[in-house]
Order: C-alpha cells, then structure tokens, then sequence
C-alpha cells in the first residue's frame, strides 16, 4: 500500500505564538478517506493547511506523493493535493463561475480548448451546467459549495482536502454533496464537526485534541460517546 | 441579503447587449469625448447626441425610467460643485440681487458654463449608465483588459465587483447585532460604536483578503492572474459601430 502523506513529529506555532500543533505523526494511504475530528481549536483546519504547503513549519517533516514538502516541490504538490476552503465566498474570486473553475487549470498550462472542455464537462458533473457565466454572488450557498469543489476537481487532484464541506447547508443541499463526494475515488481528507457525514464518508477516523493526534482507527469510535467525551468532543 | 445588481439588465438579448463589448467601449469612448468636445452654445448637436443615445436605449429594450433614474444619480454632485459658477465669472450681466449687505450678479457668460456642465455630465453619464446595462461586467473587464488597461486596475475593480455585496452584508450583520443590544441614545455613544463597527469591518475584510489568497495559491496562483479571451468581432458590430460614429461625427462637424 502506498503512503500518499507522511507526517512526521510535526509542530506548529501560529506567529503569534498560540501553539496549534505539537508532534503530529500520521501516515495516510492511497485511496483512503480519512476523516479528522476534534473540538473547535484542536488544530484540525491548521493541518490540513500544512497538506499543501500553505503553512510551513520547521519542526517535523511532510511527504506529500513521495516528495518531501519544500519550496521547490510546491507546485506539482498543489496541483495535486488541492484543499476546499470551508468558506466558498473564500474559493471563488473572479468574476464569473467560468472563471473560477477554469483559474487553476490555467495556472496548470493547459490550453484554451482543454480548458473550455473540462470546465464544461466538471460542471455538467456536479449537475450546475449553463452556471458558466454567472457571478459567483448570483448563486445560492449550495450552489456555491458544489462550484468550490469544482474549481478543485476539475484539476483532477489525486489528494483532496475538503474543510467542512457540509457547513451550513440545507438537508437537501447536505445530502447532495455527500453523495457527490463518495461517487469520487481519490483519497479524501476531510475535517468537519458533522460526525454522521464522516461516518458515511470516511474509512479512518483521526481524532485531535489541543494540537495532538489523540486516536486514530476505525469508525466504532464514533458510537462511543464517553470516549468521544473524553477527548473533548 | 439579496442586492439589486450592478449590471441589472445586462442579461437582456437586444442587439446592443449582443454587440461586442471592445467595440461598445470604444464607441462609447468616442461619444463621450465628441459630447465633452462640442461647444457649450450648440444646443442642437446635444439634442442630436440625446436623440442617439434614446435611440440605444429604445433598441436594447431596456425599460426608460430605470436608465433615466440612473443617470440622474451625477446630478446632484454636479450641482453642487457648480452652483457657485454663475455668480462666479464676470461679463455681461443678466441680474443681480441684493440680500443684507450681500451683493450678488449673475452674468450671462456663468450661466452657459453652467449649462454646460450640466448638460455635458448629465449626457456622460447616460451613455455610461447604456454600457454597464447592456454590457455584463465580467465582460467589460474583459474588453478593458484586451484594450491594454493596466492589469492591476482590472484586477482591483474585479475584486471590487466580486467581493462589495459580501461587504455591504458584512457591514449589515455588525449593524443589526449593534442595534438588536444597542439601547442607549446618547450620540457621543453612537460615535464611538460606530468607530468599533469600522474597525471591526477593516478587521473582518483584511482577513478575507488573507483567506482569499490562500485559496488562489492552493490553485497555483503565481503573480499574474490569466484568463481567456473570448470575443469575436463580426460584420454585425462593424456596421453599426460604423453607422452611428458617421452619424455621430455628422452632428458634430456639421455647421
């Protein structure tokens, strides 16, 4: 089985000196979903920024596919490992959905017609097709989501990082995305306070506390609600 | 929170919004400097000019009140800068009043510079309020950055477009969690929470901006934003671009 992420002993000090992560250690296999969960502040979203080279700290190591993460590695990793912001107002900046989705693709050197093809086929897929040439502010929040995550998709990453990929949606829009999420078989990483959607979505449960990996294993742990309690969930 | 949009109107299909927007900008361009460019006295060319731009309106079948409530949004701020003109400039004089010691004179010379201006911005924004209705804004971005308009302005009006709905709401969330535990009257009070609300709202957009670049650079963002062009000028635009610069330049140079 191949480690797609390899943690080693990782810490990480925000400037200001708050402390967010202290010896993460943490291996991740090709194809897995793993779901990372933890009281608000136990540093899930700060490791899942440090995945794509983000953040970077000097304590601790990252292999992201093998590569080790530095500077010089950067871009084949972040086109590779692509992270879904929590906030979709955050992931989409230009002016229209076309745009947005056709953004890192561009950045990736494809050209006009590849681009025009693949924004046109990711968005029949995540079923918004004729969005194109809408602001991102004409959409609903749903609708929004479901563009994020095609903005990210549509570089065909083999490592997806998704932060919360259910907040604050309607029950309808919340089901939709997660059926859309487990048709797509690439490894997920995905961190969320919504323990019903890492049940149904993930194979591996990563659970933190106070900047530390605090359990890792199957989803049993999900049910057992002292245990949970006491890592401060 | 819904808005009312920037570009309302400008997902109509007349044959203006069809019209390619490099070519709309142009011509708008060119309308807007031969307006400003004819001399205050000729009354006739700027009713040709009117009757050209009412012509656009009625062909991009956008409803008159709206472009014409629009337009009048400038004047106000016109007035005010040049209200004071026409007591202001010497020559001939066409009255002059008396309040207290006060001694005012209007001269003939001030009241047509008045007219002027009025009349030139009031034209000048007409023809901006047809373009931006008939034009999306992406695509206006787009024409502005295919003409060779520093890409940096672009990119700040861009985020503007993007991200000034997000703001205006941002702003209302402070306003209604101030007013929903805000009960003292006093206005000092006031002030001082209104300072915090700034605050609090520079705070909240800087932070965005910060989230906003992590997001670019997780997509491989590297100093220059990219995107395709996608315009095709055909016969269609360059005849009526054709017809009504001839039309336009006719009223301007004719005696």
């Amino acid at each position: 089985m191949d480690k797609v992420v390899e943690i080693r002993n990782l810490s990480y000090s925000y400037p200001d000196g708050t402390p967010a992560l202290s010896g993460v250690t943490l291996d991740i296999i090709e194809g897995e979903s793993v779901g990372i969960i933890g009281p608000n502040g136990a540093g899930k979203s700060t490791l899942l920024l440090h995945l794509n080279g983000i953040l970077q700290s000097k304590n601790g190591a990252i292999k992201v596919l093998g590569m080790p993460l530095i500077n010089k590695n950067l871009r084949e990793i972040r086109s590779k490992a692509c992270l879904v912001f929590q906030d979709p107002e955050d992931q989409l900046f230009m002016p229209t959905v076309f745009d947005d989705v056709a953004f890192g693709l561009i950045n990736l050197g494809y050209d006009e017609g590849a681009v025009k093809e693949k924004v046109g086929k990711i968005l029949e897929r995540v079923d918004l097709p004729g969005r194109e040439h809408r602001s991102a502010h004409h959409l609903s929040f749903g609708e929004k989501k479901l563009v994020s995550l095609a903005t990210v998709l549509v570089m065909e990453p083999r490592i997806l990082l998704l932060d919360e990929p259910t907040s604050n949606l309607d029950r309808k829009e919340r089901r939709g995305i997660i059926r859309f999420l487990e048709e797509i078989d690439k490894t997920k990483i995905v961190v969320s306070h919504d323990i019903e959607m890492i049940e149904q979505l993930c194979d591996r449960i990563v659970v933190m506390n106070r900047g530390k990996v605090v359990f890792t294993g199957n989803k049993e742990i999900l049910r057992d609600d002292t245990k949970l309690k006491s890592f401060g969930l | 929170m819904k808005h009312s949009f920037l570009d309302k109107y400008s997902d109509l299909g007349s044959i203006i919004h069809r019209l390619d927007p490099r070519v709309k900008l142009i011509f708008f361009f060119v309308l807007i400097l031969v307006i400003v460019s004819t001399p205050p006295q000729e009354l006739v060319k700027f009713s040709g000019y009117f009757l050209i731009l009412f012509i656009l309106v009625l062909l991009s079948r956008i409803p008159l009140p709206f472009v014409f409530a629009r337009s009048l949004v400038i004047i106000p701020f016109v007035l005010l800068t040049a209200i004071f003109i026409p007591f202001f400039k010497g020559g001939e004089v066409a009255g002059s009043y008396n309040f207290l010691t006060l001694h005012l004179t209007i001269s003939h010379k001030g009241i047509l510079i008045f007219q002027n201006i009025l009349i030139k911005s009031w034209l000048s924004v007409l023809s901006l309020t047809i373009l931006t209705s008939t034009t999306k804004f992406s695509s206006l971005l787009k024409a502005l950055e295919i003409l060779k308009i520093p890409r940096v302005m672009i990119l700040i009006a861009s985020f503007f477009y993007r991200y000034m709905f997000l703001l205006v709401d941002e702003l209302m969330r402070i306003k209604n969690a101030r007013d929903s535990r805000s009960f003292k009257k006093n206005p000092v009070y006031q002030f001082k929470v209104i300072g915090y609300m700034i605050g609090e709202l520079f705070i909240r957009t800087y932070e965005r901006a910060e989230r906003i670049y992590l997001a670019m650079l997780s997509r491989g963002f590297n100093g220059t934003i990219y995107t395709l062009e996608s315009f095709k000028i055909n016969r269609m635009d360059l005849f009526f671009s054709g017809c009504l610069m001839t039309i336009l330049f006719l009223i301007r140079l004719w005696r």
